[in-house]
């Protein structure tokens, strides 16, 4: 299974680069030029948005690898888990930065402490927090088996980040379909920079696993 | 305009930075000689 993962590398690198530049063309070409109330700072929700289902996708992987790893006690399911909670930390974090940078223009504030941002960064919080985890106490078992359950656990906070920034969030009109299409087509470049940089990331851990073993 | 492209600027620099990162460090890795203490593979032995 890593092994799969981690040569998939060779696809998903060069389809990154080609979905990126694809992505990079459509916000700035294709999309519409401007919204009647944001003006061009509108555009930043294709930068934005997509950030949080790649995030989620990593925490959700980050929490069955923890999972099978304190089944199975596999090692290539922990280094899966951490590997894939650090790419979804950036993603967290771009989310995080690109929301102030969307946040400035529009509401005149880089942040607000409303429950959608608050969550969000609480989020940040949890994983950075496991990476830290991870990095004081790397290599024991006992360090991993308590990530794993960190990891599993954590997971939980997900559907709160959710549920603020969709439930809470004030009632959005209907994307129109230019839009819609283009939100679509960054959401799945995220997707597949995220599958990438999982592979080259997932087959570092297991060259410093090699290196000493 | 200048928000949209610090938004886009950091975005690409990040992921490009983090895979060159990543890449960096594992062609450091593999020009390391080996320092493991070979516990792995004594305990298989056993």
């Amino acid at each position: 299974m890593e092994q799969r993962i981690i040569a998939s590398a060779r696809v998903t690198g060069p389809l990154a680069l080609i979905a990126a530049l694809a992505w990079v063309y459509a916000v700035w070409l294709i999309a519409p030029a401007a919204e009647a109330v944001q003006g061009v700072a509108y555009k930043i929700i294709y930068l934005h948005v997509p950030c949080w289902p790649a995030a989620y996708l990593a925490f959700g992987l980050t929490a069955v690898g923890g999972m099978v790893y304190l089944v199975t006690r596999r090692e290539d399911w922990d280094r899966l888990a951490h590997a894939s909670a650090e790419v979804g930390v950036l993603f967290t974090t771009l989310g995080l930065v690109t929301g102030m940078l969307w946040a400035k223009p529009v509401w005149g504030v880089w942040w607000t402490w409303e429950p959608r941002l608050t969550t969000s960064m609480i989020l940040w919080f949890i994983y950075v927090a496991y990476l830290f985890l991870r990095a004081l106490a790397e290599g024991s078992d006992r360090a991993r088996v308590f990530s794993a359950v960190y990891g599993s656990v954590a997971i939980v906070s997900i559907p709160f980040v959710y549920y603020a920034a969709i439930e809470l969030h004030p009632p959005v009109p209907q994307l129109p379909r230019a839009m819609g299409s283009v939100l679509l087509g960054s959401m799945l470049t995220y997707l597949i920079a995220y599958a990438y940089l999982l592979a080259e990331r997932l087959g570092l851990s297991r060259s410093e696993a090699e290196q000493v073993a | 305009m200048e928000f949209l492209v610090a938004a886009q600027v950091i975005v690409l620099v990040s992921m490009v930075g983090y895979a060159l990162w990543i890449r960096a460090r594992r062609n450091a890795l593999e020009r390391t000689p080996h320092t493991g203490s070979g516990r792995t593979t004594a305990h298989s032995a056993r």
